[in-house]
């Protein structure tokens, strides 16, 4: 927040300055990278390694590792998907079962353990209008029901779009729009909800280059998914979202030595929004 | 749920040696120190200090040097003595000697003020109007002071004119000021009163798109003197300051500082007196939002309710003793929040006590003793849950102890020692040794101090912080008193200090014990410093070399690690220059050495995002920083009435000096990633008008 403050009188000086700056790196060795997932949906792993900060090559999945993802029923090898792109078994989990994770790669053994979650299933999923600053803000606000509601449980929210509009096209959609991470605190009970407060109607209207990754824009489908993960999971997927910025790696629950996590856990959708600014209604309590 | 995701932040971004020895000072005391301000014996004080590691702080002097906005401001001026630093450009956040600004005890007429700060820290809470002197203890701290692991800023207000009355008006560009003060009865009793106000809210208001924002601060001192008889004196003074600041009705900041002391000086004889004081104090902070389905209201505070006595007693020429007793009942609401339908609430309190002895004694010709000792006994008190953690912090066990019984109770003995060898007329040596401690603790995310921080007092949980500092220093002036020098080093090792476990935030949980994790800290330095005293051009240069290092199980692999206040070489050279008798120039450069900063060894791709990895806390150093700030002061004398004109300019060459850096993915770029600075203030010019009867 002081942060902000400090740059709100800045900007009212108009004296900040922006600009881009050298750095010289150091690059450590090269450290595998673990993401895996058993939702209702199926299971994957990706498994991938670090790069060099000044290496602008994305990582593809990783072949010749041995994965299995079991539970106290079932224990499935996932074999590598050149379609997916990932170790893939479209065997769904179940909600209220604790799965083990277990890789071998290149000599090292990787372990995790996760217990999946029940579905929350998305009751509404819409964009609205605030005004602020005699300014008209697009919001976003996703309500759903709560599988345990006299538990805390934890939340991966992530909202993805594809975009057809000229500005982002031919880039790489793969990272999602957004995504946060919430638990159901002071809810109302049996229900969960999330806010958004998205960007101000004039930041679209001038729609300058460095906006163009968070402007809507007509025509881009909107997909929302919800996923129920246990505490591990939040707090590995919180500690990487807060260490970002403040120098800190998130503690992986995967032993081993790795990057990554294992998340277990159901995962719910809103229908599609195919976004247009002038359908969009202002925000009723 | 209320999530604060980089959207709302969008949105928020939007919105909008004068003192009398080393002795505690004292009502008596004042009336010696309003003699000497400016002059060469001042001087000859700051050298023949006993203590070593002190700033004696002169208002006067302070106040000329140049400021950010034309506010004059004491604690941006201490962060150009050696030793002092500034949390980041233009912070009011200061650091002394390697720790933080949390571990500075800032005592206003006795009573301990948390976050001294007006915006978040862009001004300091005190008004120079009100204010009469200062004493900053770096860390070697004599027995009568208790609570601040790294330094203690001891303040006193002014008091009012017994005879006369006057008054004073400044208009600012963000800020006016009024003080008045004058005989209640003349000759026996005395007020002042001093009050400032912002107004940035009323530029808003003129404004369309940001008339129903609220952006401001105010602060008000007031203090009575009582002459009540021949050996006895009565002062009351009071303190309140509050900031507030809201987006419409959708999201609000508040908080305050709240201080009242009543302090009976009374003379037994010329050679022997007493202090009694009552104190009270009060930071309470208010921060919420409101808006779609969200509400989220959090409050928090520290209380202290405190009775300290003490008395100076001069036995001979030898030996100059201080001796008291201290009791506080210490509370602090960690938090109370309403999330939702969620209502928590953590509070808790304490009884703290202290007996002490000190002594300035003059063991030979040339050997000079400031010795004493500090009992301080800690003890958290029942009447709120307490826990057992596991290695996660998750609760293993609660307890409910009934309200008064101690829970926890810590005691320990800090002795405090300075000597001061004479090497002659004009040369002194000193050295000495210092154990403070501190159970007050504050959890800051980030480096820099700010108002909503949570805070948490020791308990079976948490230990008091306690510092060990060492000191070895020289001080020098010349024949005429023109220019002093000195030159101190110092070693700090810190026990007992707490930060946010990784991940965790000031919300993740009502019991702040659970977030986070204790560790230890070490810091050392040089600091040289030369002034200028005498003729039309005065000031000083300073040079701070210094190193801060930590170490915390969980962070960085549990391996020492740079600070993030680290900085090695932090440079001052500040210059008054007396043009005519109207005019006065002055002149700040300061240069500081990159700040430490953490910055990817590594970056990887999951679930289609770039993450960057990190091998080292704090291994990288951010660029330098260096400033020019000038100021001119017009002064004019009418029959009644004195007219200042006060004209500034911060950052005279405009540089843009680092505040934030970012590690971005940028597809665009060859390297995939791009490193971006973000600069606080360029060129600010600013003008004020002092009017004075």
């Amino acid at each position: 927040m002081k942060k902000l403050l400090y740059m709100i009188i800045g900007g009212m000086l108009l004296s900040a300055c922006t600009k881009e700056i050298d750095f010289d790196f150091h690059d450590d060795d090269p450290v595998v990278v673990v993401e895996a997932k058993v939702t209702n949906e199926g299971r994957s792993v990706v498994i991938s390694r670090s790069r060099s900060v000044s290496d602008s090559v994305h990582a593809q999945c990783l072949q010749g590792a041995s994965v299995m993802i079991s539970s106290a029923d079932t224990t499935t090898v996932l074999a590598y998907d050149a379609a997916a792109g990932c170790y893939h078994s479209t065997l769904p989990g179940t909600p209220g079962q604790t799965y083990r994770l277990s890789v071998d790669f290149e000599g090292k053994h990787y372990e995790a353990s996760a217990t999946m979650k029940g579905a929350a299933p998305i009751t509404s999923s819409a964009f609205s209008w605030i005004r602020m600053n005699n300014q008209r803000v697009l919001c976003y606000e996703m309500w759903a029901d709560d599988p345990e509601p006299d538990v805390r449980n934890y939340y991966w929210f992530k909202m993805n779009r594809t975009s057809h509009h000229p500005h982002l096209e031919g880039r790489r959609q793969t990272e999602p729009y957004g995504w946060d991470l919430f638990d159901d605190r002071g809810c109302p009970p049996g229900t969960l909800f999330l806010d958004w407060i998205i960007l101000y109607e004039n930041t679209m209207d001038e729609d300058k280059e460095d906006d163009w990754k968070t402007i809507l824009y007509d025509g881009d489908s909107i997909t929302v998914q919800l996923m129920t993960v246990d505490r591990q999971a939040y707090n590995y997927l919180y500690e990487l979202r807060t260490g970002q910025n403040n120098g800190a790696n998130p503690r992986s629950n995967i032993s081993g030595g790795c990057l990554g996590y294992f998340a277990a856990g159901s995962i719910t959708y809103s229908d599609t929004i195919v976004f247009e600014r002038k359908n969009i209604e202002e925000w009723k309590e | 749920m209320i999530v604060l995701g980089k959207k709302v932040i969008v949105v928020v971004l939007l919105v909008s040696s004068g003192i009398c020895r080393a002795q505690q000072p004292d009502i008596a005391h004042e009336e010696t120190l309003k003699e000497v301000t400016v002059t060469s014996r001042s001087v000859q004080k700051r050298v023949d200090e006993v203590q070593i590691g002190v700033e004696k702080v002169e208002i006067a002097t302070l106040a000329k040097v140049p400021s950010l906005f034309g506010e004059k401001d004491i604690i941006k001026s201490l962060q150009l003595l050696p030793g002092v630093k500034s949390e980041s450009e233009g912070s009011g956040g200061y650091e002394v000697r390697g720790g933080t600004s949390s571990q500075n005890l800032i005592l206003l007429d006795g009573a301990t003020l948390y976050n001294a700060g007006h915006l978040l820290g862009i001004f300091s809470t005190f008004n120079d109007d009100a204010l009469m002197n200062g004493a900053l203890y770096k860390g070697m701290v004599p027995a009568q002071f208790g609570g601040g692991t790294s330094s203690v800023f001891d303040i006193n207000t002014r008091s009012g004119d017994m005879n006369d009355y006057h008054l004073g008006a400044s208009v600012g560009l963000l800020s006016a000021k009024v003080v008045a003060e004058g005989p209640i009865k003349e000759g026996k009793s005395s007020f002042l009163l001093a009050g400032r106000r912002s107004y940035l809210d009323l530029f808003l208001k003129t404004t369309d798109d940001y008339k129903d924002n609220t952006l401001h601060f105010y602060d008000t001192n007031l203090r009575l003197n009582f002459r009540l008889s021949a050996k006895d004196m009565l002062a009351l003074s009071f303190f309140h300051g509050f900031d507030n600041m809201a987006l419409a009705d959708m999201m609000y900041m508040k908080w305050s500082n709240t201080a009242a002391t009543a302090n009976w000086l009374h003379h037994f004889n010329d050679h022997h007196h007493a202090n009694t004081k009552l104190i009270y104090s009060n930071f309470s902070t208010n921060i919420g939002i409101d808006m779609l389905s969200s509400y989220y209201d959090s409050k928090g505070f520290i209380r202290h309710a405190t009775l300290n006595h003490q008395q100076t007693w001069q036995l001979n020429n030898q030996h100059r003793i201080n001796y008291g007793l201290e009791g506080t009942l210490l509370q602090v609401l960690t938090a109370e929040w309403e999330i939702m339908l969620l209502h928590e609430r953590e509070k808790r309190n304490a009884l703290t006590g202290d007996l002490w002895l000190g002594d300035v004694w003059k063991a030979g010709k040339n050997i000079e003793l400031q010795a004493g000792a500090r009992l301080h006994v800690f003890s958290a008190l029942g009447g709120t849950p307490y826990y057992q953690l596991d290695n996660e912090g998750n609760i293993i066990e609660t307890t409910y102890p009934s309200r008064w019984h101690r829970v926890k109770t810590y005691v320990g003995i800090e002795p405090r020692i300075s000597a001061k060898i004479s090497l002659g007329p004009q040369h002194n040596l000193k050295l000495g040794y210092s154990r403070t401690s501190q159970d007050v603790h504050a959890i800051t995310q980030g480096s820099m101090s700010m108002p909503f921080a949570r805070y948490l007092m020791s308990s079976n949980i948490i230990r008091p912080e306690q510092a060990h500092q060492v000191a070895l220093g020289w001080t020098g002036v010349t024949d005429e008193g023109d220019y002093d020098f000195s030159a101190e080093t110092y070693y700090k090792t810190i026990n007992h200090v707490y930060d946010y476990r990784d991940g965790k935030v000031f919300y993740s949980e009502i019991e702040v014990e659970r977030l986070v994790l204790g560790g230890k800290g070490r810091a050392y330095g040089l600091e040289l410093c030369a002034h200028k005293n005498n003729g039309p051009l005065t000031g000083w240069i300073s040079y701070t070399l210094a190193w801060a290092e930590n170490k915390i199980e969980g962070i960085n692999g549990g391996r020492w690690y740079t600070a993030s206040n680290d900085r090695r070489h932090d440079l001052s050279i500040v210059g008054m220059y007396q043009l005519t008798p109207r005019w006065e120039l002055a002149a700040a450069w300061h240069y500081n050495s990159g700040q430490a900063l953490s910055a990817p060894s590594a970056k990887y791709d999951m679930d289609g995002s770039t993450f960057y990895s990190y091998s080292e806390r704090n291994g990288f150093r951010a660029p330098a920083c260096h400033r020019l700030d000038l100021s001119a002061t017009y002064t004019r004398k009418h029959n009644h009435t004195t007219h200042i004109w006060a004209f500034g300019v911060y950052n005279a060459y405009n540089r843009y000096n680092p505040y934030i850096i970012e590690f971005l993915n940028d597809d665009k770029k060859a390297t995939g990633t791009k490193v971006q600075q973000t600069s606080l203030f360029g060129i600010i010019p600013s003008v004020s008008f002092t009017i004075k009867y």
